[in-house]
C-alpha cells in the first residue's frame, strides 16, 4: 500500500517571525522531491517538520489521514551523528520493533552490506569518512524501512565518488518504492534524479 | 565499613535522579531553567557543616521529623550525604550532556528508541565525565567530616566514619591512628582516579586505532 503525507496551512515562526507558511502539501510514497532554496530559507526546519522531529507553530500534519508516527517519516541530519561505537553498532541501537535478535542480526547485515560498509563494521563510526558517515546513517535508517525519507544536503562536502555511491543508494530506496525529499541550496547531481522540484523561497513554497 | 556503605548508598540513590536532572537542564529548555541552575549552583556553595545543621534542626526529637528516629543513624547520615552529593553531580552531569549535540536526540528518537533508552545512550555518550563525576561525588562525600559528625553522631561501630574518627583519634592525640586513617582515604582517592584515568586513556587508544 502506497502511504501519503498531507500538510495543510503550515507555518513555522521563531520568536514570533514567520520562517515559512504552506497552504498546501501532498507527497506520495514512491515520489522524489528536491528541495531547493538558499541557506536560512527553511529547508532543515521544514523537512525536520514533515518528519515529525518538531511541532509547527500551526497547521495539520497528516500521514494516511492520521496522526504521524515514528519510523515512517525518517530525516537524516546534513552532517550525521556517530554515536561514538563501533559501526555495527550504531546499527543495533536502532529499535526494530518485533523482530527477533536472529532476524534482526541478519537485517543488521544485510544493511551493512546494502551501505557498503561489511569491511568497516568493527571500526568505530567516527573515523568513517563524510561518504561513509552519510552511508552509515541511510543503512541506520534502513532498519526502519521507512517509506519517507528526509535527506537534508546529503551531498554537501561529498567528493565526486561518494556522491556517486550515495546515488546508487537514492536510487535504490527508489527502486524499493520509498518517497525521496532531498534538499540542497544549489542545483547538484542530486537534482537529476528527482522528477519534483520544490522551491522553498520568500516563506513560500512553489511546486513544480 | 560504615564510610562505604553509608556513602555508597547515598551516591546510588542520588545518580538516577542526578541523571534526569542533568540530561533535562542541557536538553529541555523550559522557563525557569536558570533559576533551577542558579539555586543548585547554590545548594553547591553551602558548606556541609550548615547541612548538617539544618538536618540535626529537622530530625532532633523535637523537630519536625523527630518522630521518625532518625538522628544519629545511618539513614541519617545517608540523607545528609544524599543533600552533599545530589548538587554536585547535577552540576558535573549538567556539564557533561552538555557536550552532547541535539543531534544525538533528534537521531536516536527518530530511529525509534524510546525516551529512556535515549537517556540512556546519550549517557554512553559521555560515559567518562559521567564517570568521573560519579568519583567526584564519592570523593566528597567519603571526606566529609561536618554533617557525618553532626547527623551520626560518630557512635563506634554504627556511625563512626574514617573522617570522624580521624576527627576523634587526633583530638585525643593519636596522631598515628589518624594519619594511618588517612593513607587510607588517600589510597582510595589514587585508586579511582587511576581508574578514571586508564579507562579513558582506553578509549582514546581505541579511537585513534
Ligand atoms: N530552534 C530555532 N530557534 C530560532 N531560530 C531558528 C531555529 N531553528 C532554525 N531557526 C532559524 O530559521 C532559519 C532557517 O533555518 P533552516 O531551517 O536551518 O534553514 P536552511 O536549512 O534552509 O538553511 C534560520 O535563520 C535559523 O536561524
Ligand atoms: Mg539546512
Amino acid at each position: 500500500m502506497s502511504h501519503l503525507l498531507e500538510a495543510w496551512k503550515l507555518e513555522q515562526q521563531f520568536d514570533g517571525k514567520r520562517l515559512w507558511q504552506i497552504e498546501q502539501l501532498t507527497w506520495r510514497q514512491g515520489e522524489s522531491i528536491h528541495l531547493v532554496g538558499v541557506n536560512g530559507s527553511g529547508k532543515t526546519t521544514l523537512m525536520k517538520v514533515l518528519s515529525g522531529l518538531i511541532q509547527p507553530t500551526h497547521g495539520k500534519l497528516l500521514l494516511d489521514n492520521r496522526q504521524l508516527k515514528v519510523g515512517t517519516c525518517c530525516y537524516l541530519h546534513q552532517h550525521p551523528y556517530m554515536f561514538d561505537k563501533r559501526v555495527v553498532d550504531n546499527l543495533r541501537l536502532v529499535a526494530i520493533k518485533g523482530v527477533s535478535r536472529q532476524a534482526r542480526e541478519e537485517r543488521i547485515k544485510e544493511a551493512l552490506s546494502w551501505a557498503g560498509l561489511e569491511h568497516k563494521a568493527h571500526q568505530q563510526a567516527r573515523t568513517l569518512s563524510g561518504g561513509e558517515r552519510q552511508r552509515l546513517a541511510m543503512a541506520r535508517a534502513w532498519l526502519l524501512r521507512p517509506a519517507f525519507w528526509l535527506l537534508d544536503e546529503p551531498a554537501a562536502n561529498l567528493d565526486t565518488d561518494a556522491v556517486e555511491q550515495l546515488v546508487a543508494l537514492i536510487r535504490s530506496l527508489q527502486e524499493q518504492g520509498a518517497g525521496i525529499l532531498l534538499s540542497s541550496h544549489q542545483t547538484t547531481a542530486l537534482s537529476a534524479i528527482c522528477e519534483q522540484r520544490w522551491v522553498l523561497s520568500n516563506g513560500q513554497l512553489l511546486h513544480y | 565499613m560504615v564510610s562505604f556503605r553509608v556513602s555508597l548508598t547515598a551516591l546510588f540513590i542520588s545518580l538516577p535522579l542526578a541523571l534526569l536532572a542533568g540530561f533535562a537542564l542541557s536538553f529541555w529548555r523550559f522557563p525557569g531553567h536558570w533559576i533551577v541552575v542558579t539555586l543548585n549552583n547554590t545548594l553547591l556553595a553551602i558548606p556541609t557543616v550548615v547541612i548538617g545543621l539544618i538536618l540535626v534542626l529537622l530530625l532532633s526529637r523535637s523537630g519536625p521529623f523527630g518522630d521518625l528516629r532518625l538522628l544519629f543513624t545511618q539513614p541519617a547520615m545517608i540523607i545528609g550525604q544524599i543533600l552533599i552529593c545530589f548538587p554536585l553531580l547535577v552540576a558535573m552531569l549538567h556539564a557533561a550532556y552538555q557536550g552532547v549535540s541535539r543531534h544525538a536526540w533528534e537521531t536516536a528518537r527518530s530511529l525509534g528508541c524510546s525516551r529512556l533508552y535515549t537517556l540512556w545512550l546519550i549517557t554512553l555518550e559521555v560515559r567518562f565525565a559521567v564517570l568521573a563525576a560519579v568519583v567526584m561525588a564519592f570523593g566528597r562525600i567519603v571526606a566529609e567530616v561536618g554533617c557525618a559528625m553532626m547527623v551520626g553522631g560518630n557512635i563506634a561501630g554504627y556511625t563512626r566514619t574514617i573522617t570522624t574518627s580521624i576527627a576523634l583519634e587526633t583530638t585525643k592525640g593519636e596522631y598515628v591512628q589518624g594519619i594511618a586513617l588517612g593513607i587510607v582515604l588517600l589510597t582510595l582517592a589514587l585508586v579511582l582516579n587511576v581508574i578514571v584515568g586508564v579507562s579513558r586513556g582506553r578509549s582514546i587508544q581505541s579511537v585513534t586505532q
